[in-house]
């Protein structure tokens, strides 16, 4: 499908993205560039959930990401892309506000109106 | 509130705290004014959730950072199975707030052990929580159940007719923005159509959509 394409495209050309995994919310890979893809596909499923799930316990709208940091090391981010998740790996020496704008101006863009 | 909590509570941003014992207990907690224990003690097992899950696969996972609309959640686990949880404003700066968990983590460390070591003590809030500003209804509950779910399935399904299979992700965010912005009701349904138009864009899908709703908008008044 190419939109699929484009978006996955957009996503690995943005500057501090070194790996990206797009799925279904059954833990279903549809496209990724990364290490071990079933052990991090199962953990980015039960993370974008239970993220989810705390917006109920909590009140608070709209989860926007998650972000699991390693002291220096590159960061996963997981973010909510209509009915999928897409995890980015972060490059270490990045700046996580500016890549998380710019990834969620790529999950909006991707909205077919 | 103890002391050693106080480097944390005062760096900017920050909205409070609680300390989550699994499976239910919370050792410490400065948000009773916005939420009561079962809600903190539910957070916290979705929160373990996802660091059980991450554990097994990144073993040197640090901190944990959970961005909401208004809010960010950082969860720090402080030793073996006990975790802090700490709220900000959505603006707030993770790295200020990583830091000051780290200056302290030591006397965290201590004070977990003091109260893991001594008799527990009743909780101090034990009385119900007021309706505070964060609990509102998910869009979800909305559409289940309340005087609003047959209005709101109804709009859904006329963005449907117009926006075609992705109605119902875009519907589901666009009451988020609803709710987060005013009080969902009859009232304010007019919000939630002109949130709607934003993401609808094309003037006749627009006029289409608007047709098709107003029914619901006058029948209120």
């Amino acid at each position: 499908m190419s939109s699929l394409q484009d978006f996955v495209g957009k996503i690995s050309k943005l500057p501090g993205v070194r790996g990206y995994m797009l799925l279904k919310r059954d833990g279903q890979i549809l496209s990724q560039n990364v290490r071990l893809p079933d052990r991090l596909s199962a953990m980015v499923v039960i993370c974008g959930l239970a993220s989810e799930s705390v917006m109920t316990a909590t009140g608070l709208s709209r989860f926007r990401c998650l972000v699991l940091a390693r002291g220096k090391k590159e960061k996963f981010l997981v973010f909510p892309a209509m009915q999928f998740f897409l995890l980015v790996i972060e490059r270490p020496d990045v700046y996580t506000p500016d890549l998380l704008k710019e990834v969620e101006g790529v999950i909006r863009s991707s909205i077919p109106s | 509130m103890d002391q050693v909590f106080a480097e944390i509570t005062g760096t900017p941003g920050v909205l409070g705290l609680f300390v989550f014992s699994p499976p239910d207990k919370l050792l410490a907690n400065t948000l009773m004014n916005r939420f009561d224990g079962p809600s903190l003690i539910n957070t916290g097992k979705m929160l373990l959730k996802i660091h059980s899950a991450t554990r097994m696969n990144i073993a040197d996972m640090s901190e944990v950072f959970l961005l909401y609309e208004e809010a960010l959640l950082l969860l720090k686990e402080i030793t073996d199975k006990v975790f802090l949880v700490v709220m900000c404003e959505a603006s707030a700066n993770p790295s200020l707030i990583t830091m000051a968990i780290g200056i302290t983590l030591e006397d965290l460390k201590a004070w977990v052990q003091g109260q893991q070591a001594a008799p527990p003590r009743p909780e101090p809030e034990a009385k119900p929580a007021p309706a505070p500003v964060a609990q509102k209804p998910t869009p979800e509950e909305l559409m289940e159940s309340g005087p609003l779910a047959d209005t709101l399935s109804e709009m859904q399904a006329a963005l449907a007719r117009v926006m075609g299979p992705m109605a119902s992700i875009i519907f589901t965010e666009a009451q988020s923005q609803w709710i987060s912005g005013c009080n969902p009701s009859e009232v304010t349904l007019g919000e939630l159509v002109r949130i709607l138009n934003k993401e609808i864009r094309d003037p006749e899908r627009i006029k289409r959509f608007r047709d098709m709703v107003s029914p619901y908008l006058r029948a209120k008044k």
